[in-house]
């Protein structure tokens, strides 16, 4: 519970108090919600590897050597490729790789693939792309075609190729940049209804109170599938399918807040004849100012949680729609249609680094976890 | 010594039974049971001439049983394909029709009726005799419209049903209204099974007990009617196998196909030998492991949980590496087999399209398809999608079909953007866009739009490479991979601009009725011969041309010169119009086989697409080594 009733230091016992208990006692809330935060070391790490992969996001057209749709032509399933300091030759400063000789294997319809040892083509940095796929606009205003790393000879798989030839190293990059955005809007338009609506619902009660339920019964007792299934024929097939996805999250996120717009709203109902709710209130605190100072301060923690949860959901369900033309789907590079085209018995058992980008899912689903367990227990400094 | 006088005949009559007796073997578990007095001896059970089968490796031995995977109920036509015993049959190398439950048959010299001589003695699996009460029963049942809504087409010419008639006991004609001679071509490779057990089934049909008791009876077992008591007890909703009724197939089922396997046992009274005179079929069981997910069939092929399997596998020739490099471990062999996809991935243009009237002149225009086409590196999609073992061509017919045409499969299918860019720049598309995009001549972007379906893996594949190619030649491919249900309902419509099809289904059989030709490429032309020209759009003379062959004139002979003549006009036609262009397709199916399970026929590749994959191949000869 926030604003938890401490007793205020008798005079007597103010010189007993150290210099660092006294730190605590004068701090804000921010600022004690900040130490009990840092103090969380897991929390601190998964939100510096989370900031990351948001800065991997943003770039990732600078740090992937290629562009999602550039065609290794006829370098299909190419195993992830060793980058090297030293061989039989010796040691160099300047990483490199050997390049590849590939034979098609007639009797097994396999591509064979062996390292020619006795080469080197060095990594340099900064350069240009080999091709018009590569060319990209940064934020969607600088086009360049300069890539952090790249080979003059050939080309650089750090993840291999998938089945046409492509990097797969480059598509986790472009990859990260839906899989980490697009739904998240959703997300947090579903978290903004539903503390709004919740909130007022809670706090009010009454007539509001009952307006804002039945209207929640109403909505989740709408079907989805027949909803979804008539804006799919709605929806021009010429539109790209991230704006569609995007589209169709933030009509989900109209349906998604009603779960938690009654959650907020038993929270507030609880919390709303608190002692300390009803101090303010008769110490004359203005009504948007109890609930944004005290009553949402105090249900956060139950919000940083449920929106955890919600997280790893969203980037599974990327796809889950896309038999209605409505999902993320091919050719749109993401995580979740990486995952999908990887999900048959061929991948995982002659290309196994199409998986990839699942171990991207797993690493921002935990860091989100863990992130969010931080931030709850930051959220609620008060408490144990 | 007058008792004497008989002996020579005695002892001879002796030896003819003995010999008779000694001509036939049996299965040691039928042999157990008819010890017992379970079963009749197997001289009995035989008919008077068994169909007699030569081995294809060897003479094989009796017992085990054999794995397959199918995907449940809807998937009953797997089995049918894998035990259907048709009136005549094809050889496994499709190349003759042979007998099978009739010993002979005649087509009229005006090839209007096809006589049927069955084999005597014919048993169902339960012993009741078979004769042409059957056949008739059959198609009473097909004229009864509470069970087969309507009769099917194959047994209708001009909108009139043939007739079916009974000459005596074993002996049975069918009579179509005009020439139909290539009928019996579509029964042996493929088509429908002509004959129901009437001693079993009449008791659940109107026509023969009182409809008032047959529907307390059905009602007393759950049905609210006779028919669908009648449709239950005779598994028309699975292929007309179901458990309790007798067959004529090598295996009768004794589970039902929803259940996790779908055993099917010997056939004590199955009509063929081989040659040393062992009744058939060798394997006592058949097993269908009900698998939902093709993925987990392809695990338990390459873990050696499966015996033999074809279907759903077959045209899977990406993972060919992945079978290769497993062969070991699941310890099989691959067979190539007569199917395939010939069409392979085929884009089609709807001729009628009506949205937009700019586009529908682009994609009616033939130089602008031929640009399209030039565009297409087939090359590099055979090696991605087929790896490598595809056949680049239009694929309007099978490579191997006498009436293949190279130079018409061929035509417009080399890889050349320069000259693709060359051929819009001289219709006029001259204008780009900031993104290098070509303008229609009204300004807008040129955008085509082509529907897949979520079914066919390959269609969102071969999209992702086909819209960089035309990306390479300034024109956007937006490629619409939906639904299967929504991507037929949208064709049927004519909502469609461009989509995926295989062409393999409506080109090849041209025994095939040709209602399915016109519907992909233009559904208001199907319209309109639906309609005898009530509804739709005229197709231009081409197209009527190609529906004449398909309905009237190919289905009116079985020489097989005319018919390859048929077959080049066609791909002619259908070539000089580029109403589709193909850019990869695989003429044979792959088939995966236990190293140890014999006598399956090797790599037979024929012209066919359809044949009744594996029946053709003759399972009952399978045996375990």
């Amino acid at each position: 519970m926030a604003r938890k009733k401490i007793p205020a230091p008798a005079a007597d016992t103010a010189e007993a108090l150290s210099t660092t208990e006294e730190k605590i006692f004068y701090a804000s809330q921010w600022r004690l919600m900040w130490w009990k935060f840092r103090k969380h070391k897991v929390a601190v790490i998964a939100g510096f590897v989370i900031a990351l992969m948001y800065l991997g996001a943003i770039f990732a057209p600078f740090i992937a050597p290629y562009g999602p749709t550039h065609r290794d032509r006829g370098n299909i399933y190419v195993p992830p490729q060793k980058i090297r300091f030293w061989d039989e030759n010796g040691f160099s400063l300047r990483p490199f790789i050997h390049p590849l000789k590939v034979t098609t294997d007639w009797e097994t319809f396999q591509k064979v693939y062996t390292e020619d040892t006795s080469r080197r083509i060095y990594i340099r940095f900064f350069v240009r792309g080999k091709s018009n796929d590569d060319q990209y606009k940064l934020f969607g205003l600088f086009k360049s075609n300069i890539h952090l790393f790249g080979v003059d000879e050939g080309y650089i798989h750090l993840f291999g190729t998938d089945d046409l030839g492509r990097d797969v190293f480059s598509r986790v990059m472009y990859g990260g940049q839906i899989s980490m955005s697009i739904g998240l809007a959703g997300v947090f338009l579903s978290l903004i209804l539903g503390l709004i609506l919740g909130g007022i619902s809670g706090y009010y009660g009454g007539v509001v109170d009952n307006i804002i339920q039945r209207l929640i019964e109403v909505i989740r007792s709408f079907p989805q599938i027949p909803l979804w299934m008539a804006l799919s024929a709605a929806i021009p097939p010429d539109i790209s399918p991230k704006l569609v996805y995007f589209g169709i999250t933030i009509i989900l996120s109209f349906i998604g807040w009603t779960a938690l717009g009654r959650q907020i709203r038993s929270k507030v109902l609880a919390l709303k004849n608190e002692d300390f709710i009803v101090a303010a209130r008769l110490a004359g605190t203005s009504e948007p100012k109890i609930i944004l100072t005290h009553l949402i301060p105090s249900f956060m923690s139950h919000v940083i949680a449920s929106l955890t949860l919600s997280i790893p959901s969203m980037i599974l369900a990327e796809t889950s729609l896309s038999f209605l033309g409505i999902g993320l789907r091919a050719p749109v590079v993401s995580w979740g249609v990486m995952l999908q085209q990887a999900q048959n018995v061929h991948t995982i058992s002659m290309a196994p680094w199409l998986l990839i980008p699942g171990v991207f899912v797993i690493i921002y689903v935990l860091a989100f976890n863990f992130l969010g367990d931080g931030l709850r227990d930051a959220a609620d400094p008060y408490g144990n | 010594m007058r008792s004497y006088r008989f002996l020579p005949v005695v002892l001879l009559l002796v030896l003819v039974i003995s010999a008779t007796a000694a001509a036939y073997q049996e299965a040691p578990t039928l042999a157990a049971k008819v010890a017992k007095g379970e079963l009749p001896p197997v001289e009995e059970r035989l008919p008077e001439n068994p169909l007699v089968i030569e081995p294809i490796e060897e003479v094989g031995t009796y017992g085990g049983l054999i794995r397959m995977a199918h995907r449940g109920p809807s998937d009953a036509t797997g089995y049918y394909r894998t035990v259907r015993e048709p009136l005549v049959n094809y050889n496994p190398s499709l190349t003759q029709i042979q007998p099978n439950l009739a010993e002979r048959w005649e087509v009229s010299e005006d090839g209007t009726t096809i006589t049927y001589y069955l084999r005597k003695g014919l048993k169902w699996s339960d012993g009741h005799p078979f004769t042409t009460e059957d056949v008739l029963f059959w198609w009473e049942v097909q004229n009864t419209p509470e069970i087969v809504p309507t009769i099917p087409g194959a047994f209708v010419r001009d909108g009139v049903p043939c007739e079916v008639i009974a000459i005596d006991e074993y002996t049975v004609a069918f009579k179509f209204p005009v020439p139909a001679a290539a009928h019996i071509n579509w029964i042996a490779a493929g088509g429908a099974e002509t004959f129901l057990p009437k001693h079993y089934l009449s008791q659940f049909h109107k026509n023969y007990v009182d409809e008032e008791t047959l529907n307390q009876m059905a009602k007393a077992e759950g049905f609210n009617t006779w028919y669908e008591l009648f449709m239950e007890k005779a598994g028309a909703n699975t292929q007309w196998r179901a458990v309790g009724m007798p067959v004529m197939d090598a295996w009768v089922i004794t589970t039902n196909f929803d259940d996790p396997i779908l055993i099917s046992e010997r056939n004590p009274y199955y009509f063929k030998v081989d040659t040393a005179g062992n009744q058939l079929p060798y394997v006592d069981t058949l097993h269908r492991i009900l698998v939902e997910d093709i993925e987990v069939m392809k695990l338990q092929l390459i873990n050696g949980q499966l015996d033999y399997i074809t279907r759903h596998l077959w045209t899977t020739y990406g993972d060919l590496p992945m079978y290769m490099a497993y062969q070991q471990q699941g310890d099989y062999r691959i067979i190539r087999t007569n199917g395939g996809t010939p069409g392979g991935i085929n884009i089609m243009f709807n001729a009628t399209y009506k949205a937009d009237p700019v586009i529908a002149e682009l994609i009616n225009n033939i130089e602008f398809k031929k640009a399209l086409s030039y565009a297409i590196d087939r090359e590099e999609i055979n090696n991605v999608r087929f790896s490598g073992l595809g056949n680049i061509g239009h694929g309007h017919f099978h490579p191997q079909h006498p009436g293949y045409v190279e130079e018409v499969d061929k035509a417009y299918t080399e890889y050349n953007p320069e000259l693709a860019n060359k051929i819009l720049d001289d219709l006029g598309l001259t204008a780009r866009d900031s993104e290098g995009y070509r303008l229609r001549p009204d300004g807008q972007r040129l955008t085509l739009i082509i529907d897949g379906s979520t079914h066919h893996l390959h269609h969102a594949a071969a999209g992702e490479l086909i819209q960089s190619y035309w990306k390479d030649i300034g024109i956007r491919l937006v490629v619409n991979i939906i639904d299967r249900g929504l991507w037929e309902a949208k064709r049927e419509a004519n909502e469609h601009m461009l989509t995926f099809a295989d062409l393999a289904d409506p080109l090849i059989p041209l025994e095939q009725s040709g209602h399915q030709i016109t519907y992909v490429i233009a559904p208001l032309w199907e319209q309109w011969f639906q309609s005898n020209g009530a509804q739709g759009e005229e197709p231009p003379e081409d197209a009527k041309r190609i529906m004449e062959i398909y309905t009237v004139l190919a289905p009116a002979t079985a020489d097989d010169d005319v018919r390859a003549a048929y077959v080049r006009e066609i791909a002619e036609i259908w070539g000089r119009n580029l109403w589709t262009i193909g850019t990869v397709g695989v003429p044979f199916n792959l088939s995966f086989a236990k190293n140890n399970l014999r006598n399956i026929p090797g790599d037979y590749v024929g012209a066919h697409s359809h044949p009744a994959n594996p029946a053709i191949y003759q399972p009952y000869q399978w045996f375990w080594k």
